[in-house]
């Protein structure tokens, strides 16, 4: 034991292992902040996105530090508010009827057009009529009327959905319409308004509005095509691609090592069924037969892992450390161990497992990656656990809907290039702890 | 039958090896008895069937065994009837010690000397606690002339004569009424191997009662 603790401080050498633990001391940290800030159902809840928790947020919305590298000013959402601003309101009592006067006013400094507007309204009373006009203003002082119409108790008004409103902006999108002062490259600076003036005939009636001018910018992730910010994904992604790949690797050359040693020192009929399921094994392809679990069975992420594990202890590893063991069988200690009475399970267990842990640790740390990897191939054929969101669902997503092919390549080059970094920071680490284990590579 | 002062009686010893060219008789109906505290040597040219013969009394059969019969009898007892659970909980080491040939790799690489010289106790029961153990090492290890403050040590640390008192020591630990040495001073120069030649004398003598019988091949005397 003592031998691996001084092999893990030789690490301090390489300075190549030294940025491969601050990756893997970077992801580790990233974990724990993840899991103890965002709870793990909480993740769930929100990746799942009922409820309209994500109406706020902008679709295919780009992060927010493209600002920095653009000299255009990248437009992100406002939202304002009529609770908010008291000043918004005026009601008017006329005996009966009550007329209320909403105007929601902002300012819009971006370079770029928004991607949508919506109106959501709240209506006090259920039942009662109420009847509105919506108006536009913009900062040169045009007046534009955008519709019409009764307001149901909670009602949105899809302004860019507005098919009667596009007819008369010449066939425009509301966002880009509404924003233009004639050329549509850039839309027009200012302070715009947008008007509600409502009647009710049921005095007690009062009405709230939010609206929502949705940019092309949020958060430190962006979002995807469901409004949901990526954030929650890419963070979540960490913990559980590290879970996932180190009880993969952990479980695998654990197990691979055990039950080469325990083939090798009972040999005859154990030895001989442990290699033909080996051998059967090798031939059957992996990644099928997940797919198949996955398919018709359970897409939960433990059996999947289980079927990782069960399907890597019986792969090549094992033919590698039998040849080890078949070596270290024969040598003289363990003749020794036998003849002063060591049993079977002692010497599987503090002769020969010990003789091989130091090549097994570089193993196991180069394997890890190899296990992100797969969860993640998993994950983008589509066979991955429902409601886990992870880095492998972001690139399913991204390419079930064309990212690539609309421009949005933030959606897929963050989740990649996290996925790259764990493997660069294991692979990093594990060469050096080769170098430092296997006395062949070690240099002086 | 016990013959007075007999310990071990061995009658009729046959182990053949199985190979793919037929059998080969290795030890081939051999006997011969010791007496109480005295030492027989065998002496032969390599590959005659000292190693064999050694394995076949502690019964440490590889796996092309083509044929182990005869009599061994220890004590009076003949253990050829025994079987392996009983041979391995009763008369391996706390009976027969063995020191194996090549003994400067019998140590286990990834144990301290303490460690390792507590296995055999451990695993035959001869001690409860590590610390009973350590107790009895420390005593067997001041007998061979070991010093203890390499106890710690791991064997690659140490120098081959060092490592050859260690595997000695492990074999009288249990204190067993019998050793086989095993050409026990053959990776070692001429001037250690004297010593541990003498050693081995001056231990046999102390030891009185459990006074280890020696079944040793030096085969430099034979090119010498």
């Amino acid at each position: 034991m003592s031998s691996i603790l001084r092999g893990l401080k030789e690490v301090k050498n390489y300075p190549s292992a030294m940025v491969g633990l601050a990756i893997i001391a970077f992801l580790v940290v990233l974990s724990i902040y993840t899991v103890i800030t965002i709870p793990y159902s909480e993740a769930v809840k929100l990746w799942r996105g009922a409820d309209q928790i994500w109406i706020e947020n902008p679709r295919f919305a780009r992060p927010v530090f493209f600002d920095w590298f653009t000299p255009k000013k990248l437009a992100r959402t406002i939202i304002v508010d009529s609770r908010n601003n008291p000043n918004a309101k005026i009601v008017n009592q006329y005996g009966e009827d009550v007329e209320i006067i909403i105007t929601l006013e902002f300012d819009f400094l971006y370079d770029e057009f928004p991607t949508e507007i919506t109106l959501f309204m709240n209506k006090q009373i259920p039942g009662s009529d109420m009847y509105a006009t919506f108006y536009w203003e913009t900062p040169d002082g045009r007046r534009i009327n955008l519709r019409r119409g009764s307001i149901k108790t909670r009602d949105s008004y899809e302004i860019s959905q507005d098919t009667a409103l596009r007819r008369r902006l010449g066939g425009k999108d509301a966002h880009i319409g509404l924003f233009s002062a004639g050329d549509d490259k850039k839309p027009l600076k200012g302070k715009y308004r947008l008007v509600i003036e409502a009647v009710s005939f049921d005095p007690e009636d009062d009405l709230d509005a939010r609206l929502i001018v949705y940019g092309t910018i949020h958060g430190i992730a962006g979002t995807d095509h469901l409004r949901r910010d990526l954030k929650i994904a890419l963070f979540w992604g960490a913990p559980i691609a590290l879970i996932f790949g180190l009880l993969a690797a952990v479980g695998t050359t654990a197990l691979t090592m055990l039950i080469a040693a325990i083939g090798v020192w009972y040999r005859g009929v154990v030895d001989g069924l442990i290699q033909r399921i080996t051998e059967v094994r090798m031939i059957l392809p992996t990644l099928v037969i997940l797919i198949m679990v996955g398919m018709f069975y359970s897409r939960s992420i433990w059996v999947i892992l289980g079927t990782v594990v069960v399907l890597g202890v019986f792969g090549s590893g094992i033919k590698v450390y039998r040849a080890m063991f078949l070596q270290v069988r024969e040598m003289p200690y363990i003749e020794a161990a036998q003849a002063y009475g060591a049993r079977g399970g002692r010497i599987v267990f503090k002769y020969m497992l010990p003789r091989i842990i130091p090549m097994l640790i570089p193993a196991f740390v180069t394997e890890v990656p190899a296990f992100v990897f797969l969860e993640a191939t998993l994950a983008f054929l589509g066979i991955s656990d429902p409601v886990v969101p992870t880095w492998g669902k972001i690139l399913y997503d991204a390419q079930s809907k064309g990212a690539l092919y609309m421009g949005h390549y933030y959606w897929v080059v963050i989740p990649s290039v996290l996925l790259i970094i764990t493997g660069l920071g294991f692979s990093m680490l594990g060469f050096a702890l080769d170098r430092i284990f296997n006395p062949r590579l070690r240099r002086m | 039958m016990v013959r007075n002062g007999v310990l071990l009686d061995v009658k009729n010893l046959k182990f053949y090896y199985q190979t793919k060219r037929g059998i080969v008789q290795a030890v081939d109906n051999i006997s011969f008895s010791i007496r109480r505290n005295s030492s027989l040597v065998f002496i032969g040219e390599s590959g005659c069937g000292k190693t064999s013969l050694s394995k076949a009394i502690l019964r440490l059969l590889p796996r092309n065994v083509a044929e182990y019969s005869g009599q061994i009898y220890f004590d009076g007892v003949n253990i050829m009837e025994y079987d392996d659970e009983k041979f391995r909980r009763e008369i391996r080491w706390k009976k027969i010690a063995f020191v194996p040939q090549a003994a400067m790799n019998v140590l286990n690489p990834v144990l301290k000397i303490e460690d390792q010289l507590a296995e055999p106790l451990l695993v035959g029961g001869l001690a409860g606690t590590k610390g009973e153990a350590l107790e009895k090492v420390k005593e067997t290890l001041r007998v061979v002339g070991f010093p203890l403050q390499f106890m710690k040590r791991y064997p690659f640390e140490l120098s081959g004569g060092m490592r050859q008192r260690v595997i000695i020591a492990m074999a009288l630990a249990a204190k067993p009424d019998l050793v086989i040495l095993d050409e026990p001073t053959s990776a070692l120069n001429l001037l250690t191997q004297a010593n541990i030649m003498n050693e081995l004398k001056r231990i046999k003598k102390e030891f009185g009662l459990t006074s280890p019988t020696m079944l040793a091949r030096p085969a430099r005397f034979l090119k010498t």
